[in-house]
């Protein structure tokens, strides 16, 4: 292995509103090593790696590759510098053959016409020639005719490195790579990699499996909170040192966690299974608990409360409510039954931006506040749109303001007030403070603890580790569609449920 | 400037400048043919524009939720047809007035089943069955016209009240007062509104928005099959003919009166405004022995300049309400 750097990144800071996504963070990548980028989800890592392909901008700092300062303007730029990134979602069009996807965009081309050499037709034999010599180097069997849509996800993700390849890369990003893949599939990405790097191919391995960096991975750096923390060879280091960099911040009294008599079991869920996203789920929660819900994402937290409440139905399972077995065929019954959530995506499904303050705030209560005929009545609409925005403090002039021009966290308050008009006994919020200042932050979580001191029933869905320790008084811990554990209040350490979520 | 007042003031002064252009059309009309300002044209004006504003009414619903059906005049067609057919063969006007009424709903019953339960879009969906609804009719009919309906049944379009009000104008601005009620002030019509910006949320608010959607669609086509009585009350002969011009003169109307194609935004206020419009081009081209060409022209002409000044106002209003809006975290 040479010691020269190809790629050199060097204090780079990124602000997006709100939120300081990176700052000074720096990495040098050597020629010919994997060099892992590893983090928590939220830690800047795919920032980092769309400031390098050119989808953002940084703030400040500099990027060398080869000595040389490197500024894009979007990925193709990067692809033409030899820079490659493989994103988590698919690229390529799977209505096309393997052939034309991966070099499509830069098909070689050659004129048809003597003397005219502006008229040019894509030169397949060549494009042909070049192709198999990639998946030749690759190792790999394919037929470059075939429809991309109908092949695996594994293979999917080999003709998207072939179709790096094509480009004559300097430098390969896979993000997540294996994200999708059966174990079987990854260690056959594993010897794609190794070979890669056996012929001199520097990349940058963006994951959070701890197992895969110390396989794959020469150097390892670990970023968190969007600050650059650490970087060593894997063979100094061990998965506990890494966990420890990852999630080693001092908690702060950030999270206004009150004590609150813990009451009867109010939910209970048995054996509750969705093909595909849920396998044998078990929990209870109970009248004035917080139940944190941790794990990956893609570990089925979002899907199972989904299920829960009736927008999605499982397959098998039982849910009780006090005792009592229910079962929702729409949202709308669950929401009858007390059980609301506030979804991880305000945008998408949260809210209707466009339109004001009084009309989300109304939309899960509107049968109640309206006639036989659905006419609105306007004085509870106004009443209840009032009392929200002045328990939950949104910082909007009046019920008539456009959710769209509020802050993200005053729009994360108005998702939330939302679900609590329909005076819910169960709430369960997922990711409710991702994308929202430190301050909104802290302040939706002393509405989650008030409500909690009500004797609501809180599940609270969070990536954000430090939130679940801070808010939780249990803990359930899911891995890729399972429960991987439960831990109380007193035994919970970042340590300890990330080491069941991975 | 905050958005709701741009919101506002640019709805307040597209139905504004919408009155404007009406009142200078009476005048304009008027100044070359007098007649027109007698007040028996103008009510002539609201008779003519029954079927159009019925129709339209049900329209405004559909295209709020960023939908469309581009075959109402069809669905008129068709039920004025199965009218037509079975007053001839039975000689039963109630039987026919039921099953005119059946054929209109289930037409657009079917328009909805399909937009509700697939992902076809409303407009591939609606041109398709437009096909289908007018081939159906003129299976039925070929050249044939169907007429000589009953005294009793033409009732219906040739009262007039007191004297001088047209029956359908009553019927039209009835159903307007209905559905502008319930669309401003009802959750039918706020969540017709919200599923136009943003249909997940309406989902994830607890609606079910499949329902709404196959209600308005199966709505509009019994209106359509309400609208082919009153026309066959007035024209009093069934034929394959009648309904061509009216899929394009609803959805004029609605997008001229500020029901934005995309969803989200919309006035039966406006809608209504931009029916009699209509109403006073028709009258007023047919009193100047204009041919149905210049009419066609005009509308189409009409349509797409209101078209062009709504997507501009729209594009200001978003850019100056973008600056405000906090950019969406992409962090991780």
């Amino acid at each position: 292995m040479s010691t020269s750097n190809i790629l050199e990144i060097q204090g780079i800071d990124k602000q997006f509103p709100g939120v300081k996504a990176l700052s000074n963070v720096h990495i040098d990548l050597r020629e010919g090593e994997v060099h892992a980028v590893c983090g928590e989800n939220g830690a800047g890592k795919s920032t980092l790696m769309k400031i390098i392909c050119g989808v953002h901008k940084p703030d400040s700092g500099t990027i060398l590759l080869s000595g040389e300062p490197y500024t894009v303007e979007n990925p193709n730029e990067a692809y033409a510098r030899g820079i490659a990134i493989i994103y988590q979602e698919s690229s390529l069009l799977p209505e096309l053959t393997v052939l034309e996807n991966i070099f499509m965009g830069h098909e070689p081309q050659k004129p048809i016409v003597p003397f005219l050499p502006a008229v040019k037709m894509i030169d397949y034999p060549s494009m042909r020639a070049k192709a198999s010599s990639i998946f030749e180097r690759l190792g790999m069997q394919i037929d470059l005719d075939a429809i991309v849509g109908t092949l695996g996800v594994a293979t999917k993700q080999m003709i998207e490195i072939a179709k790096a390849l094509t480009f004559d890369s300097q430098i390969l990003i896979l993000d997540e790579p294996t994200a999708a893949l059966t174990s079987r599939e990854v260690e056959t990405l594993f010897e794609t990699i190794r070979k890669l790097r056996a012929e001199g191919q520097s990349m940058l391995y963006i994951s959070h499996r701890l197992d895969e960096i110390f396989q794959i991975a020469d150097r390892v750096t670990v970023l968190r909170d969007g600050e650059y923390i650490e970087t060593a060879p894997v063979t100094s280091v061990d998965k506990n040192q890494i966990v420890s960099w990852m999630v080693g911040r001092t908690l702060t009294n950030l999270y206004p966690k009150e004590e609150v008599e813990i009451g009867d079991v109010v939910l209970s869920v048995e054996g509750l299974c969705q093909e595909g996203v849920l396998d044998d789920i078990d929990f209870v929660a109970r009248r004035g608990e917080i139940l944190g819900i941790a794990g990956l994402a893609g570990a089925g937290r979002t899907e199972l409360a989904l299920a829960l409440c009736g927008l999605t139905q499982p397959d098998a399972g039982e849910i009780s409510l006090n005792g009592e077995r229910v079962s929702f065929e729409s949202y709308r019954s669950a929401m009858d039954h007390g059980i609301v959530y506030i979804s991880e995506d305000r945008q998408a499904y949260g809210l209707v931006l466009p339109m004001m303050l009084r009309v989300n705030i109304t939309h899960k209560v509107l049968p109640s506040i309206s006639n036989l005929f659905g006419i609105i009545d306007r004085g509870q609409e106004r009443g209840i749109t009032d009392e929200y925005i002045e328990k939950l403090d949104i910082r909007a002039p009046d019920g008539d303001f456009v959710v769209n021009n509020l802050s993200g966290g005053n729009q994360q308050k108005v998702s939330v007030a939302k679900s609590l008009a329909v005076d819910p006994q169960i709430l369960i919020l997922d990711e409710p403070t991702r994308g929202v200042d430190v301050g909104a932050k802290s302040e939706i979580h002393r509405i989650i603890s008030g409500l909690a001191k009500m004797g609501k029933t809180i599940l609270l869905i969070s990536s954000d580790l430090p939130e679940i320790l801070g808010m939780s008084d249990r803990v359930l811990v899911m891995k890729t569609g399972t429960k991987a554990g439960e831990v109380m209040r007193r035994d919970m350490t970042q340590e300890t449920i990330l080491g069941m979520a991975l | 400037m905050t958005a709701k007042r741009i919101n506002l003031s640019i709805l307040f002064s597209h139905q504004t400048v919408l009155f404007f252009l009406l009142v200078c059309l009476v005048v304009l009309f008027g100044l070359i043919e007098p007649v027109f300002f007698k007040p028996r044209v103008l009510f002539d004006v609201l008779a003519i524009v029954g079927e159009v504003g019925i129709m339209a009414l049900g329209m405004t619903f559909i295209i709020s939720t960023g939908g469309v059906d581009l075959g109402v005049g069809y669905e008129l067609q068709v039920s004025a047809i199965v009218f037509g057919l079975t007053y001839t063969t039975t000689q039963n006007t109630v039987l026919a007035i039921v099953l005119a009424m059946l054929t209109g709903t289930v037409a657009g019953a079917f328009n909805g089943l399909v937009i509700s339960r697939t992902r076809i879009p409303p407009l591939v969906t609606t041109l398709a069955t437009m096909y289908l609804y007018r081939g159906i009719s003129m299976i039925i009919a070929g050249t044939d016209t169907f007429a000589g309906f009953p005294e009793g049944f033409l009732k219906i379009s040739t009262i007039e009240l007191f004297g001088f009000l047209p029956i359908q104008s009553v019927y039209f601005v009835t159903l307007f007062l209905i559905f502008d009620y319930l669309y401003r002030r009802g959750s039918l019509g706020r969540n017709l509104k919200a599923m136009g910006f943003n249909e997940n949320a309406v989902n994830f608010s607890g609606v079910n928005t499949r329902r709404i959607k196959f209600a308005i669609y199966t709505l509009t086509g019994f209106l359509c099959a309400l609208a082919a009585l009153i026309y066959l009350g007035r024209i009093s002969a069934a034929k394959t003919s009648i309904g061509d011009n009216l899929n394009f003169e609803v959805i004029t109307a609605v997008l001229l009166g500020g029901t934005s194609i995309m969803g989200g935004v919309g006035s039966m206020r406006g809608t209504f405004i931009g029916v009699l419009i209509i109403g006073v081009l028709k009258k007023g081209f047919t009193l100047l022995n204009f041919s149905g060409n210049i009419y066609n022209f005009t509308l189409g002409l009409i349509l797409i300049l209101s078209l062009i000044v709504f997507a501009v106002l729209e594009e200001k209003e978003k850019s100056a309400g973008r600056v405000a809006a906090a950019a969406p975290g992409a962090v991780g």
